[in-house]
């Protein structure tokens, strides 16, 4: 293990999260067992005035989950000094077995933990807590996920073997690497770039779709069109965006985008792809609850205003990759 | 109009010292005019108007407002009907202290968020006509009882509610100020407000001011003209 | 939205006059919070400065050092050595440095002597780093005498001061003439300290190194990018020690927050159930309560930050220099170069405002469902 002050804050942090969920897992089980909208009893109310306790502690939680991925990357970053053979992210997560599971984990918990915050809110603007026990089965599974989450991040800090010669991006994603990173890498930037654009054409479709009929259907379509163009957006971040960025013509990384030496770009990158890929994975779900009558006008309204900035932001991720294309002096596309 | 079916309220519910204050009531209180509670210490006035503001949910019965059933609706939910429906009046006036008149009582809009200048405006217009026009940014502790209930009133006001509550509103006003005070919620009751008030005072249930007369008794309703 | 904001607003204004109302109750509070975060801050801005300053020295500094070993101690190194290495592709200069360290008994402390031919000294002159002049009291032009190793003494000229651009290691610096030096620290003709190479591709070090140790047994190489590891390590170790000490201080500052948010007045819980009465709902006490701490977080934050800055890089870092650095006798009384990254900032935030946070929520829950019917009795 080592004693590094951002390994201790990811620690703390997870301790912090692993002491909020307990109670909040248990209290879900009560409020599936005794919740009664119908009923004044004392224990109703204060079940009740227990979910504001709950609700204020899960955004806690899922604040910190953020900040932790954050500062889970950031760190693998600044650890790079201390391991052979290790430049950036990349090679510090390959330390151990543990590293990208965690990444991965993180990943998972941010979209996990925004679907429930979205939900939350969205039952907050119903009269009788419309979706209170969807919400609690939700939070029961995000809990496993979370606390998996913890004992990896956990396992792999303390496998943390200085004398461990790493392999970073330059081998990991490589073309003549095996895995699915030097796959992704192998993708020729032409073909990664056409299918980003046909998964965008279709993303404009679908989201048209949405805002014109707001229908389970097409809120399903669209939620699926933003997971798929997540992943192509990946793995066109990979196999194309970031050589231009790097103006290197086989430099893969995903990470070294992040570092100050590349003006920060993975930032405006991610950000808004990550955003509006948790802005549209609830959708589906929001558009169901048009069908519950004390729901349904905020449903139907934010079925629109969310398939909306989700869309804006995905298009805002298309503009900075078109301008971080233009302003890059390397030409991949005329050979 | 006010509907209550069968409502019951329960203190420490299977607890020993378990309380009923109220016991299986029925009653509709019609909006016009100004409705009086009466009752013997303990009857459950205070109960029974802390239901009806929505400050709290009867334990078991159905509550309707305007046709509307709120005896369900989260805490979340009653609030916000509250906020527009309801003015509050208090027996110990209920001013926080250390804050300016003008602060107290544009307090209870906050959650709603008017317009900063118009909720101001709307304010000061209030506190001049109470009288109170040179008192705007005095410090509420330093305040005469008479004064203090009248800010208090405005406060009430400020959201534009429906139906005024309050609960023994002149227990520490002498009569002359009790006067005062009955006129100016006859004066409300003129301009479309609805009053519903408790009280033992005989200067106050026996006014003529009073359009309906509530009795109650352990949690009963006695009688209603 | 715009009603959202403007609602923010209302609430913010509220929690500031009731913070304002109510100073003497938050200002200890403020204090310790403040002082948490400054010393947590110090901590951690001056060892990252102290690492970041070693980097930047070993940034030019050759990237390999021949040393070499007898009987597992560094012993010197014969001149023809520098022929045996010969000549090893990738690498693009091969030099002998003499180089060693003096004690002075006068202030009781080690000077690190280098021969230096850049500077056109003399046999008699010398240049030596500011902190040292300061503790000899010595100026340029002034004489300093130093032991010899065969027990005399040597008066050398004080030509110049070495520019105090990064004191932690030039302050106790001197530099001679290698004949000087050798005389001095008594190493014989045909010998020197160790042997620097310069390498060009430095993923070609790893070769180099491999290489020369199987020309030369007896040496041993050691690579620059190895001492950086190193230094990266025992930086973030040390840091690391430090916060773990820090933790029982931060544990208690997190237990008093608890017991303040707990401790609710008795006129604070009328305040709340009066908000609630005339219309305020749960969640506005807890967005009003969660504005109080945002508010008291930030100021100690900024406030903390900016003592353990001012500590750190104006006021030498006086508070603990002797702890975290564990440099030689003689302090340097260096100017860090001041940095500070995204990094740490998370890291201190991570360790001050979100246990902060946490430990207040379940009082500050406790507050907001104050029963509104309790008023009116
Ligand atoms: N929060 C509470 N917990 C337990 N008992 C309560 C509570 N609130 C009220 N009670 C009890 O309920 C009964 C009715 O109280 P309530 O305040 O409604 O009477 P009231 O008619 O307003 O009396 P008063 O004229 O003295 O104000 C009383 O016996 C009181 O002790
Ligand atoms: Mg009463």
């Amino acid at each position: 293990m080592l004693l590094h002050p951002a390994i201790m804050a990811l620690l703390l942090l997870s301790l912090l999260v692993t002491a909020m969920l307990l109670p909040a897992a248990l209290f879900a089980l009560q409020i599936l067992r005794h919740w009664n909208m119908q009923s004044g009893s004392a224990r109703q109310l204060a079940l009740e005035r227990k979910t504001y306790l709950i609700s204020t502690l899960l955004t806690w939680v899922f604040t910190a989950e953020l900040l932790s991925l954050f500062l889970f990357i950031y760190s693998a970053e600044a650890l790079s000094g201390q391991f052979v053979g290790a430049m950036c992210a990349t090679g510090v997560l390959n330390i151990n077995a543990w590293g990208w599971p965690t990444l991965w984990l993180k990943i998972v918990t941010f979209f996990a933990g925004s679907l429930w915050l979205i939900m939350n809110q969205l039952d907050n603007h119903g009269y009788d807590f419309p979706l209170i026990r969807q919400k609690y089965i939700l939070l029961l599974l995000i809990v496993p996920l979370l606390l998996a989450g913890g004992y990896s991040q956990l396992s792999f800090f303390s496998a943390l073997n200085p004398e461990v010669i790493t392999s970073c991006c330059g081998s990991l994603f490589s073309a003549d690497a095996q895995g699915v990173a030097a796959e992704l890498s192998g993708i020729a930037p032409k073909n990664a770039l056409l299918m980003l654009t046909v998964a965008a054409l279709i993303l404009c479709v679908t989201a048209y779709l949405v805002l014109k009929q707001g229908t389970r259907l097409t809120a399903l379509a669209f939620s699926i069109t933003a997971l798929l163009f997540f992943a192509i957006a990946l793995s066109a971040i990979v196999s194309a965006v970031a050589l231009y960025i790097y103006q290197h013509p086989h430099h893969h990384c995903p990470f070294c985008l992040l570092k100050a030496g590349h003006h920060y770009s993975g930032y405006l990158l991610y950000l808004p792809l990550f955003v509006a890929t948790a802005l549209a994975l609830p959708l589906p779900f929001i558009a169901r609850c048009q069908a519950i009558p004390s729901l349904s006008a905020t449903a139907h309204r934010w079925v629109k205003q969310l398939s909306r900035s989700s869309l804006a932001l995905y298009l805002l991720f298309l503009v900075i990759v078109l301008l971080e294309i233009a302003a890059s002096p390397l030409r991949l596309l005329s050979q | 109009m006010i509907t209550l079916s069968h409502v019951s309220k329960i203190y420490h519910q299977g607890q020993p010292n378990e309380l009923h204050a109220l016991r299986d009531l029925n009653l509709t209180i019609d909006a016009e005019g100004i409705t009086c509670l009466r009752g013997a210490s303990g009857s459950g006035k205070t109960t029974l108007l802390s239901l009806i503001g929505c400050l709290s949910r009867p334990t078991s019965g159905r509550i309707a407002l305007q046709g509307q059933i709120i005896s369900s609706f989260s805490e979340r939910f009653l609030t916000d009907i509250r906020r527009h429906t309801f003015g509050f009046i208090f027996q110990r006036f209920n001013l926080i202290s250390g804050l300016s008149v003008i602060d107290n009582v544009m307090i209870p809009a906050y959650p709603i968020a008017p317009d900063h200048d118009l909720l101001y405006a709307k304010a000061t217009e209030l506190l001049h006509h109470f009288g109170l026009a040179t008192r705007l940014h005095s410090r509420v502790e330093w305040l005469s009882g008479g004064e203090s209930q009248r800010v208090a009133i405005c406060r009430a006001l400020i959201n534009d509610p429906t139906i005024i509550i309050a609960d023994e509103p002149t227990a520490n006003l002498d009569s002359k100020l009790t006067a005062g005070f009955l006129s100016l919620m006859a004066e409300l009751a003129k301009n479309g407000k609805s009053i519903i008030l408790s009280s033992h005072d005989p200067g106050i249930y026996d006014a003529q001011e009073i359009n309906h007369l509530i009795e109650m008794r352990d949690g009963r309703l006695l009688s209603q003209t | 939205m715009n009603h959202f904001f403007s609602r923010q607003r209302y609430l913010i204004d509220y929690t500031l006059a009731s913070l304002l109302r109510r100073k003497g109750k938050h200002a200890t509070l403020l204090l310790i919070y403040t002082l948490v975060i400054a010393l947590l801050a110090s901590v951690m801005l001056f060892t990252e400065a102290l690492r970041q300053e070693s980097q930047l020295l070993l940034s030019d500094a050759p990237e390999i050092v021949l040393q070499r070993q007898i009987a597992g101690r560094h012993a010197l190194v014969p001149v023809d050595y520098l022929e045996k290495i010969g000549t090893i592709r990738g690498t693009h200069q091969i030099e002998g440095r003499l180089w060693g360290y003096h004690y002075d008994a006068t202030i009781k402390a080690n000077y690190t002597v280098m021969a230096s031919e850049e500077h056109a000294l003399t046999n008699s002159e010398i240049i030596i780093g500011a902190t040292l002049a300061r503790s000899r009291g010595v100026a340029v032009g002034d004489m300093l005498s130093l032991s010899a190793a065969d027990g005399g003494t040597f008066v050398f000229t004080i030509k110049a001061l070495l520019p105090s651009t990064s004191e932690l290691v030039s302050s106790d610096l001197v530099l001679m003439t290698p004949h000087a030096l050798r005389l001095t620290l008594g190493i014989p003709e045909g010998f020197y300290t160790d042997v620097i190479i310069a390498v060009r591709n430095p993923r070609e070090m790893q070769k180099v190194a491999a290489k020369l140790i199987e020309r030369l047994p007896d040496s041993r190489p050691i690579l620059r990018d190895e001492i950086l590891r190193t230094y990266e390590a025992v930086f973030a170790w040390r840091q690391g020690v430090v916060l773990l000490l820090l933790v029982t201080t931060v544990l208690a500052f997190i237990i008093f927050a608890w017991d303040r948010a707990s401790g609710l007045s008795a006129e604070e819980r009328r305040e709340i159930g009066i908000l609630k009465a005339v219309g305020w709902e749960i969640g506005d006490i807890l967005q009003m309560k969660f504005w109080e701490g945002t508010i008291i977080s930030l100021s100690a934050f900024l406030t903390g930050y900016l003592i353990a800055y001012l500590h750190v890089f104006y006021g030498n870092a006086s508070l603990f220099a002797p702890v975290l650095k564990g440099w030689a006798t003689l302090y340097p009384d260096f100017r860090l170069y001041p940095v500070i990254d995204a990094l740490q900032l998370t890291t201190l935030f991570c360790f001050t405002v979100i246990p902060y946070a946490v430990a207040t929520l379940v009082p500050t829950w406790r507050s907001a469902i104050t029963d509104p019917e309790e008023v009116m009795r």
